[in-house]
């Protein structure tokens, strides 16, 4: 998370031209000036702010994109402030412009700040830890000793270079990365120092995390721009093909194009709706869906069974087909006067609580002397409530029943002009029976058949199917999505969790008294351990001296990596 | 069987209910007995010299025995555990009772799991006993690492303050999973989720007395008349800080992998791995404002009491989508049992 | 907070420049990927955020024309009519086949059943067959439909087998209710309407071209 802050603070000249003191910035100088605004960490700050911010109106209004039925109704109730919102893209809050505009500015930001990172990264991990500072005293975890082993113990006496060598060694096992320099040589003392980086790939990671969150913004981008996602309304018995033809409704990305429809057809065999029956707190509970279908490609001549549940979409052809919702549909045929068919059809009735009370909307623009339109309710599980209304007291079908107004005159399909199917015009329709003509409405057990008013016909409900509502869904990008956000995760843990720190041992040879050794550290981002990690590398260099062979490293010089320091 | 086991889990909360609030009054009779400067608390973090001080207790000259003579060793900051604090009588009770209601409380949770028959987390009611009860949980683990006992009132008193809400508003009977949250997505989404709520629960609350320290030292600084008596014996607000840090990164890890857990679902569910809705939403804007706390920590002048206001606006955040959306928004994730 | 003072002015506005063009090429990339703004005017992105739950996809009325040479494979397929009839792609070579894909309360369905029973009985004399294919309805629904508006040629209900629209998805499928596509004698796609026919001469001249063809 840490950005270079430090670029712009520390080039004050740069940071502050203003057109009075240099009024010949030039259009190359305000791009760069402008440039170091929006990469600064300040920025950064304030757009990710901002983001949040912005990301609020979306979650209060409907969206076009998840709702847009609710941003119908939403015109509906809000006639006046609905199109000024609607100039705003409130409905359209996260492909809007002014939401747009922060996270490109946030991600350009961050590319800004993330490439010379990176460049200025892969440069430090191929240079040597920077060299011991002078006093160490001032370090973070300082510990000073005294060595006083004469030699008497171990047969000859620790020199500055065996404790270097050792204290060398003792890092690199560690994973960190190693330099000794030589120190202010007098006549009194000689000083030679190891200096030890690690943690490297907390800024690896770091890096990481950043880039991949582009990289998870332009899959994301991908994927939205050439997937596509459509749903269909399925009645038992019926079949769906992945084409454009057979969608309710179909929402297409940028680049969609009609060849990406993978063909196929899925059959609804049967919706399976367990509900539950013991628990007395939750009866009636929809405890499982199960869809049973016949899925067929088009090459192949048979079909397979399988299932489809929520949260087990089905694989086929590039897309998953997702069980969304479920309802019933009526089965419901007209008659004309002389008892002959004129509609007959399963149509869904869209539910309207936890009971199933469904309401739908029936049109029959063919065969009888008017077009009429029925509209009513389907209760799975008829009730009377006290005031006489019909209720659902059960999800199942239990005790059905089917209430239809009739209106007849013209149903507007004739115009070519779209509908809704699940509501009526009455505009041009005239009410047949129902609270307002006197005349009462239509009220239909399965098998059972009744009159139409003025002798238009008969209207008959023989029997009652489900239905279910499946989406198709197609993003070409997912797979790359889901790396980019374990690249992420990945970067984001080792960025937070792995210490980068610097450690120095210092070995100072007396010409008369004892070998003097310091230690410190020096925390590079958070790191709670790093005093204790001083005091433990102090305790086991003690420990690998006493214990050191004499002989492996007498008077070794670790000429190899030794920096000569003015 | 169902119905034995969950009416004895209400009691079970029922009873964590009045343990907890003991303890809320205890742990605030603590604080209360901080000013008076008779009773000498010193908290182990509190005690941040900056001193260099010879030490010779140190397990580190004991390693060196007589090898090597010691000459001086820096300390800036504590090692919680290396000398016990000195804690007052009240102090231990109130975390007594605390752990006592924890316990019930873990009881409570666990008997409802088992009525149900599947994770207690599967509605509001649930998911604010489970919620709460992980609150108290990462309180008291994280006490094992660093004595936080002085943020007792603010974390009860925020679990009492939801117990009581969720009990008296959301209680439902156990009533088997919807096909909806019938995946295994539930079990690690959810309790994240929850894990992360408890972190930056511990966060928001450092960071809160973090700001009245800093407040207090300035006052110190400019010879103002200090409030709040108590905020003596904490530790210095740098030390908050570093902590509330710590606390809310480990909580923006677990929300960073609640919205990975959430997207993983909701492509399985719903058909579409982010679809903005309501939920989804005010996830995202918590974790942003998170990250900018993060960032807003290692931006010069934002450091220290600016960052610490995040911290604060992030979990208010946090509740909101926990109390608010849930109830009230309309989305996808309003299956919540009400 | 690590920070790079160590840099070299001249080679920081080298690289300074290179870093710009990097930023501009992704950055154009990511507007193009993204569509910004919102300002999708596509008519298929229009008819879903419009939520008028018409329940079907719409067409605008654009015509697919394919050369001869261009034409994918002769589509098969094998269904039974309102009547039950069976019926397989193999009785219709050797003609123009014109297949509408329509339902009874799909309002440009209606609004195009003159034109198109029009142009039927114009062109049976020359061998040119009408096939409908309803995506929707039951036999009775149907019926009436065919009955209203004088309907002479028959229909393959569809909506329970789906075969005639799975035979006919694909490249050039019936990608909008209702959807006109007209067969060469080899039984290939030849032309599509996707939507309402704007006017009868439209189909007219797309079935002459396809008459004119020299059969092979």
């Amino acid at each position: 998370m840490t950005r270079s802050t430090e670029r712009i603070d520390a080039e004050p000249t740069e940071r502050t031209p203003t057109a009075v003191s240099q009024p010949r910035l030039g259009i190359i100088g305000w791009g760069r000036w402008a440039w170091r605004q929006l990469t600064s960490m300040r920025t950064a700050l304030f757009l990710l702010l901002l983001l949040a911010l912005a990301a609020v109106p979306g979650s209060l209004f409907p969206q076009r994109t998840a709702d847009p039925n609710g941003v119908v109704q939403y015109f509906k109730e809000n006639p006046g402030l609905a199109p000024i919102l609607d100039k705003f893209q409130v409905f359209d809050a996260y492909t809007s412009f002014w939401f747009s505009s922060i996270y490109l500015l946030l991600f350009l930001s961050l590319i800004g700040c993330v490439l010379p990172r990176t460049v200025h990264h892969l440069r430090a991990i191929r240079t040597a830890p920077p060299r011991t500072p002078a006093r160490l005293s001032r370090m973070p975890g300082f510990i000073a000793l005294d060595l006083n082993d004469d030699g008497k113990a171990t047969g000859s006496a620790v020199t500055a270079p065996d404790a270097i060598a050792a204290a060398r060694s003792l890092l690199r096992r560690r994973g960190y990365r190693v330099a000794v320099f030589e120190g202010a040589q007098t006549k009194d003392s000689t000083e030679l120092s190891v200096s030890a980086e690690r943690g490297y790939l907390r800024e690896a990671g770091n890096l990481v995390f950043h880039i991949a969150l582009l990289g998870i913004l332009i899959t994301v981008g991908i994927g939205g721009g050439f997937g596509y996602n459509g749903n269909r309304v399925v009645v038992e018995g019926q079949t769906m093909i992945n084409t454009l033809a057979a969608y309710d409704s179909f929402n297409p990305g940028r680049f969609f194009t009609d060849a990406e429809l993978s063909p196929y057809s899925i059959r609804l065999d049967k919706l399976a709706v367990t509900y539950e029956t013991q628990n007395k707190d939750a009866r009636g509970l929809p405890t499982d869906y199960t869809a049973t279908v016949t899925a067929r490609t088009q090459d192949s001549r048979n079909g397979y069974k399988t299932t489809i549940k929520v949260n087990e979409p089905l694989n086929i052809g590039g897309t998953n087909v997702y069980l969304l919702g479920n309802g019933y549909a009526p089965h419901i045929t007209v008659r004309d006067p002389r008892g002959h068919v004129v509609f007959s059809d399963f149509v869904p009735f869209l539910p309207q609580d936890s009971n199933l009370t469904s309401l739908g909307v029936v049109k029959v623009p063919d065969g009888l002397q008017q077009q009429i339109g029925m509209m009513g309710f389907f209760y799975p599980t008829k009730a009377v409530a006290q005031n006489g209304a019909f209720y659902s007291s059960y999800p199942d079908v239990k005790a059905p029943m089917l209430t239809l107004n009739v209106y007849s005159g013209d149903l507007g399909l004739n115009g070519g002009v779209p509908r809704s199917v699940y509501t009526l015009d009455t505009s041009r329709l005239k009410q047949l029976t129902g609270v307002s003509t006197g005349v009462k409405s239509i009220e239909l057990a399965p098998g059972y058949s009744q009159q139409l008013p003025d002798g238009l016909g008969s209207v008959s409900l023989d029997g009652v199917s489900r239905f279910a509502s499946f989406q198709v869904n197609h993003d070409p990008a997912q797979g790359w999505v889901l790396l980019f956000t374990v690249c992420a995760f990945g970067g984001l843990l080792t960025s937070l969790f792995v210490p980068r720190r610097r450690l120095w041992v210092k070995a100072i040879g007396q010409a008369s008294g004892p070998l003097r050794l310091e230690y410190a550290g020096l925390a590079r981002g958070d790191d709670p351990q790093l005093e204790t990690v001083v005091e433990t590398l102090a305790q086991n260099h003690i420990e690998a001296l006493r214990n050191r062979d004499p002989g492996a490293s007498d008077g070794r010089h670790p000429e190899e990596d030794t920096r000569r320091t003015t | 069987m169902t119905d034995t086991l969950s009416q004895l889990s209400l009691l079970l909360i029922i009873g964590a209910i009045a343990i907890y609030a003991a303890a809320f009054v205890t742990f605030a009779l603590d604080l209360a007995r901080r000013r008076s400067p008779s009773v000498t608390v010193i908290s182990a973090v509190a005690r941040h010299a900056e001193a260099e001080t010879p030490t010779s207790t140190t397990r580190l000259a004991n390693a060196i025995g007589n090898t090597g003579v010691l000459v001086r060793q820096s300390t800036t900051s504590a090692d919680a555990h290396e000398e016990r604090p000195q804690t007052s009588g009240v102090l231990r009770a109130a975390f007594v009772l605390t752990l006592v209601g924890f316990g019930l409380h873990l009881g409570a949770d666990v008997l409802r799991g088992i009525a149900a028959g599947r994770v207690p987390w599967a509605n509001m009611w649930e998911f604010s006993m489970t919620g709460t009860l992980i609150i108290v949980g990462v309180f008291l683990l994280v006490t094992l690492k660093y004595d936080l006992r002085f943020l007792g009132t603010f974390v009860i008193g925020l679990v009492l303050l939801l117990l009581g809400i969720a009990s008296a508003r959301y209680y439902v009977p156990v009533a088997p999973l919807p096909p909806a949250l019938q995946s295994y997505w539930l079990v690690i989404h959810v309790i994240v989720a929850i894990i992360a709520t408890g972190f930056f629960a511990l966060g928001f609350a450092l960071s809160g007395v973090q700001l009245l320290k800093a407040r207090r030292e300035r006052q110190e600084t400019d010879a103002r008349p200090p409030q709040f008596a108590f905020l003596r014996t904490l530790p210095k607000w740098a030390a908050l800080e570093n902590l509330a840090y710590r606390m809310n990164i480990v909580g923006f890890i677990l929300w960073t992998f609640t919205l990975i857990a959430g997207a993983i679902w909701a492509e399985k569910a719903w058909g579409r791995y982010w679809g903005w809705d309501t939920k989804e939403v005010w996830t995202f804007i918590i974790w942003v404002l998170y990250a900018g706390y993060i960032h807003a920590r290692a931006t010069r002048g934002w450091r220290g009491s600016r960052s610490a206001w995040l911290a604060l606006i992030g979990f208010s955040a946090v509740m909101f989508n926990f109390g608010i959306v849930n109830v009230f928004f309309k989305g996808l994730h309003s299956y919540s049992g009400l | 907070m690590f920070a790079r003072n160590d840099r070299d002015a001249q080679a920081g506005r080298l690289r300074a420049r290179v870093r710009a063009r990097v930023v501009l090429a992704v950055s154009t990339a990511l507007l193009l990927s993204l569509g910004l703004a919102g300002c999708t005017n596509d008519a298929l992105a229009q008819q879903y955020r419009d939520g008028s739950s018409k329940n079907y996809v719409a067409g605008d009325g654009s015509i697919t024309e394919i050369t001869v040479k261009n034409r994918g494979k002769p589509i098969r397929f094998s269904a039974d009519l309102e009547d039950g009839t069976p019926i397989t792609s193999s009785a219709y070579t050797g003609r123009v086949v014109v297949v509408n894909f329509w339902y009874a309360g799909c309002p440009p369905c209606r609004a195009e059943a003159p034109d198109l029973e029009k142009t039927y009985t114009a062109f049976s004399s020359q061998g040119v067959r009408f096939l409908g294919v309803n995506v929707r309805d039951q036999a009775a629904t149907a019926r009436s439909f065919a009955s209203e508006f004088g309907i002479t040629y028959p229909s393959v209900l569809d909506v329970d087998r789906g075969t005639m629209q799975l035979a006919f998805s694909g490249v050039v499928a019936p990608n909008a209710v209702p959807t006109t596509i007209v067969l060469d004698r080899n039984g290939r796609v030849a032309a599509r309407v996707l939507g309402k026919i704007p006017d009868a001469s439209v189909l007219e001249a797309l079935i002459t071209t396809v008459l004119k063809e020299p059969s092979q």
